[in-house]
């Protein structure tokens, strides 16, 4: 009898109060937010006081809170995250229009960053103090020492605008038919510098902390039984070193997520890529609460959705974790 | 040659008078430390024979599991080397080897297993997995082949529950049941020497009874040679039809199991089972002889048991009484009181 | 080739006998496997030359960071200011002096948030055990997933964007890591002898906390804080960056802010508050990294 679906339910319901928790953060916020969600959204003086009034009242603003509460989230379950004050759209809309977008760049990124984390982390691993180790470690801790957004703004200064290799913003040229292939290369042509620059941060930090995982690895007793069971170099390390490298960091690829989302923003402004970054840091200065609110929700939710696809990856890669079934 | 039929027991079939299986030599291995070079190992040297088990006993750090190591050609870092000596296995000399030379023997013609099977094993492979790898890098069975070999390698480790024992992770199966998983690794391809690391040491008391058994038995039916290293005497005596006792990276005296119980010779080994006899029956810790090893990045000259001896005398400060340990006779200890100066016992 | 491990022999083969162990002062040990990585010396080298630029910054600066030229508008480097101008005239050199101020300051304020959160939680969890643990430790993974700049963008608006607020968020959530290390810490020595000893004489549990686990613990918190403020200047400077920071007084990143707007006109106001930011992430986290070796390999 596996304990792998008790396990993986138990998992599945200990995400649903963690969202909950997040939307009652939410709605907290929203009620810390100085002033009146209603002035805020008329504007001072624009409006008589009667008619605020009314507003409020339509709003449901003049309800006890935890009515106010359990409304908030009776919308929320169905997708309902209010109106944005700037674009007058249902926030859900807004953010679905520009989440492809913020995807594919972090989509990219992690592809591209967890590989080169893994192999040069396992380079430097396989020869410790070596030459290739620090050379290795090195640009890797440059890689993530360096500020993600000084990077892409001096990239785009040499490639984009000294040498013209690389359009300046945006996602794709405007003009073209969508789903051509003239589209998606122009896309991979504007994805191409923000995806580097944001990967060559994450790459070190994986790298590093790939290399500290194979290390452990390397020194585990099982290595010394498939060596002494007579097994090729290269089988002891693919086999055995690698794959129980990999499994304790596993949770923290997981983690990645939260992080990439971070530097979304800031790429995604320094690139003029049509992102949720660019979004949230327009909702901030233009105090779009509703459209920000929902934006933190929503990604609130995409990093608990992420930590338990990790949890589950973890489940099904380290037999450990399934029980003595 | 010594003549090995004072290697039986009473109660056991005398032993055949084969050809010496596994002879070393002048074994002497290197460790590179930060802190300098480690002289792990000293002239080490011993025998085994068909059907025989030798044991290699003494206390942590005395240079048994470097041995077996240094045999294997399985060292910790790529810095250790083993410095100088032989070791003749059915004709060739592994030290001579190329790496892939070895690493044919290894597993196939010897193999190894290990004190603590839980974390010995791939907690991310199921034992049949692991056991059928090293079946196809040997070569001896493939393709269908292959899941009848793996069942033949657990039954001979005297497993009952194969098909469950072959797809389980490690971790899902006992300890005792560990253990025997990786003897049969070790056993998969037949091989001819079986090195036991402290292969009872984490077991309990009536598991290690049972996997002893199983050691000897199979030492007796296929005529396998056994080096079983341990520090724990009571398990000698069960199993071993030989002793070889270490100390600070040497030699310091052989004899056949019965002598050396009844009449040990070197003063430590005579310290070592006094400590035996003093606890009663369970765990036989052998720190009990005072004082501490000495520091293997400088050794002392002459005899390297000198500051804990309470019979040392002049001579023990200034020559080494163990480059006179005779493997030829039947028993032999490093130290001068059994010997005179002109070699003389 | 790989690493193999050492014996399983309970007691290795020991270099030195006990007895000959000199007693080196802990400090001076970590010390000594510090100093032998170059690169760590020359990280720390610029380390104290950018903490002796930001200290002296009013004496080193030769103009006011706010001072407005309009007459000198988008200089390049020159003579009268080594590091050029930017489209209001101020010296970028000297702005970058105060900026780094900032920097460091936010920095260091943010470590010790994250340090103060991280050792009392760490120590309660490991510590009380039991379900306070599980508790406190499923908390801290649950902060561990929290985008940092996503969080800071949000209560920014509601709370103001003053630098304080941007300390407290920041350190707010570094502190992960410096709770994990503190309560292993704990529940390593927990079980000690010594503590078993003091246990002995009647000393109460909570003197014992103080007396004798917090010290253990010091320089391991202390790297693991060290290895979290690179990443909390980085992101002060990227709010900055955003604009969502505080304004005054000017940090780097507002100053990159403001040269992002001037793109491909004055390369010179972005590529050095960038080199000053850059040079102390990385020189910080060399230093930490090799610290952190030095105390590790001390265990």
């Amino acid at each position: 009898m596996s304990a792998v679906p008790r396990i993986v339910g138990t998992r599945l319901l200990q995400a649903v109060p963690l969202v909950v928790a997040t939307i009652v953060v939410n709605f907290a916020i929203i009620h810390l937010a100085p002033g009146d969600p209603v002035t805020m959204m008329v504007g001072e003086g624009a409006v008589s006081a009667d008619q605020m009034d009314a507003l409020r009242k339509s709003l449901g603003l003049d309800q006890p809170l935890y009515v106010q509460f359990f409304s908030y989230l009776k919308s929320v379950l169905q997708g309902d995250l209010g109106t944005s004050y700037v674009y007058h759209q249902p926030v859900t809309e807004i953010i679905a229009s520009r989440i492809p977008a913020t995807l594919l760049l972090m989509g990219t990124t992690y592809v591209i960053s967890t590989i080169l984390g893994i192999v040069f982390g396992i380079a430097a691993a396989l020869r410790p103090s070596s030459a290739q180790d620090r050379i290795l470690m090195t640009v890797a801790i440059l890689g993530y020492s360096v500020p993600t957004f000084w990077l892409g703004f001096l990239a785009l200064m040499v490639f984009a605008v000294e040498l013209g290799w690389a359009p300046i913003s945006g996602m794709v040229d405007s003009g073209l038919a969508a789903g051509s292939w003239e589209y998606w290369l122009s896309v991979l042509r504007h994805l191409a510098l923000p995806a580097a620059v944001l990967s060559l941060f994450y790459t070190g930090l994986i790298a590093r902390l790939m290399r500290t995982s194979m290390l452990n690895s390397l020194r585990g007793d099982f290595i010394v039984t498939a060596r002494a069971m007579g097994l090729s170099r290269w089988r002891v390390i693919l086999r055995h070193a690698v794959p129980n490298a990999i499994t304790p960091i596993v949770t923290v690829l997981g983690l990645q997520v939260g992080l990439m989302l971070s530097g979304a923003v800031l790429t995604e402004t320094v690139f003029g890529w049509p992102g949720l970054g660019v979004l949230t840091v327009q909702a901030v200065a233009q105090r779009d609460y509703p459209l920000l609110l929902g934006m933190f929700l929503l990604t609130s939710v995409m990093v608990i959705i992420a930590n338990v696809v990790t949890d589950l990856v973890s489940l099904a890669i380290n037999p450990r974790l399934r029980g003595n079934g | 040659m010594s003549d090995p039929s004072t290697a039986a027991s009473a109660g056991r079939t005398p032993n055949p008078v084969p050809a010496p299986l596994l002879d070393v030599g002048g074994l002497s291995t290197e460790l590179r430390t930060r802190k300098g070079v480690v002289h792990a190992l000293d002239n080490v040297g011993f025998v085994v024979r068909r059907g025989e088990a030798i044991a290699i006993v003494g206390e942590s750090g005395c240079g048994k599991s470097m041995t077996a190591r240094s045999i294997m050609r399985v060292l910790p870092r790529s810095t250790d080397r083993v410095a100088s000596g032989h070791v003749r296995f059915a004709g060739r000399d592994l030290l001579s080897l190329s790496e892939s030379g070895m690493r044919k023997v290894r597993g196939a013609d010897i193999a190894m297993i290990f004190q603590d099977p839980m974390s010995y094993l791939d907690p991310l492979m199921r034992v049949g997995d692991q056991i059928a790898e090293v079946i196809r890098a040997h070569g001896k069975a493939s393709g269908e082949g292959l899941e009848k070999a793996v069942e033949d390698a657990l039954a001979s480790a005297r497993i009952s529950d194969i098909r469950r024992v072959a797809g389980s992770y490690p971790h899902q199966l006992s300890g005792g049941l560990r253990q025997r998983a990786l003897i049969a690794m070790a056993l998969a391809c037949e091989p001819e020497l079986l090195i036991a690391d402290e292969p009872t040491t984490a077991l309990d008391v009536t598991t290690q009874k049972q996997i002893l058994q199983l050691l000897r038995h199979l030492v007796e039916e296929r005529q396998m040679g056994l080096v079983l290293i341990t520090h724990d005497l009571g398990v000698v005596a069960n199993v071993c039809d030989r002793v070889y006792v270490m100390y600070a990276g040497q030699v310091i005296e052989h004899a056949g199991v019965h002598d050396f119980f009844e009449r040990p010779q070197h003063p430590y080994s005579r310290g070592l089972l006094a400590s035996l006899k003093s606890l009663c029956e369970g765990d036989a810790h052998l720190s009990s002889i005072p004082g501490v090893v000495p520091n293997l990045l400088a050794p002392p000259a002459g005899c390297r048991f000198r500051a804990r001896c309470g019979f040392s005398m002049d001579v023990c400060a200034k020559q080494d009484p163990t480059v006179r340990l005779d493997h030829g006779k039947d028993r032999d200890a490093g130290c001068w009181l059994f010997k005179d100066g002109s070699g003389h016992v | 080739m790989a690493s193999l491990p050492t014996t399983p022999d309970p007691r290795p083969i020991s270099a030195e006998p006990d007895e000959l162990r000199r007693a080196t002062p802990h400090w001076l040990e970590v010390w000594n496997a510090f100093r032998l990585s170059i690169v760590a010396l020359v990280s720390l080298g610029v380390l104290l030359l950018l903490a002796f630029a930001a200290a002296f910054a009013p004496w080193l600066a030769p103009y006011s960071p706010t001072e407005v030229n309009p007459m000198d508008i988008l200089q390049g480097p020159s003579g009268l200011h080594w590091w050029g101008t930017d489209d209001l005239g101020r010296d970028i050199y000297s702005g970058a002096l105060y900026g780094l101020r900032i920097s460091m300051t936010v920095g260091a304020m943010a470590g010790l948030v994250a340090a103060l959160l991280g050792t009392v939680i760490g120590a309660l969890a490991g510590f009380l055990g039991g379900w306070i643990d599980a508790l406190l430790m499923r908390f801290t993974d649950f902060v561990l997933t929290i985008p940092v700049l996503f969080l800071a963008l949000v209560l920014i608006p509601v709370f103001g964007s003053s630098r304080l607020i941007v300390i407290l968020v920041i350190g707010g959530l570094a502190w992960p890591s410096i709770a994990r290390l503190v309560r292993a810490e704990f529940l390593k020595l927990r079980s000690e002898a010594f503590v078993e000893a003091a246990r002995g004489y009647g000393a109460r549990r909570f003197k014992l906390i103080f007396s004798e686990i917090l010290p253990n613990t010091f320089d391991l918190v202390l790297v693991a804080t060290a290895l979290q403020i690179p990443a909390a200047i980085l992101i002060e400077a990227g709010l900055s960056f955003l604009g969502v920071g505080d304004p005054e007084p000017r940090s780097l990143g507002l100053m990159l802010k403001d040269a992002y707007g001037l793109l491909g006109l004055a390369w010179w106001s972005a590529v050095f508050p960038g080199l000053v930011l850059s040079a102390l992430a990385i020189s910080l986290n060399l230093v930490a990294d090799a610290f952190n070796d030095a105390v590790r390999g001390h265990e």
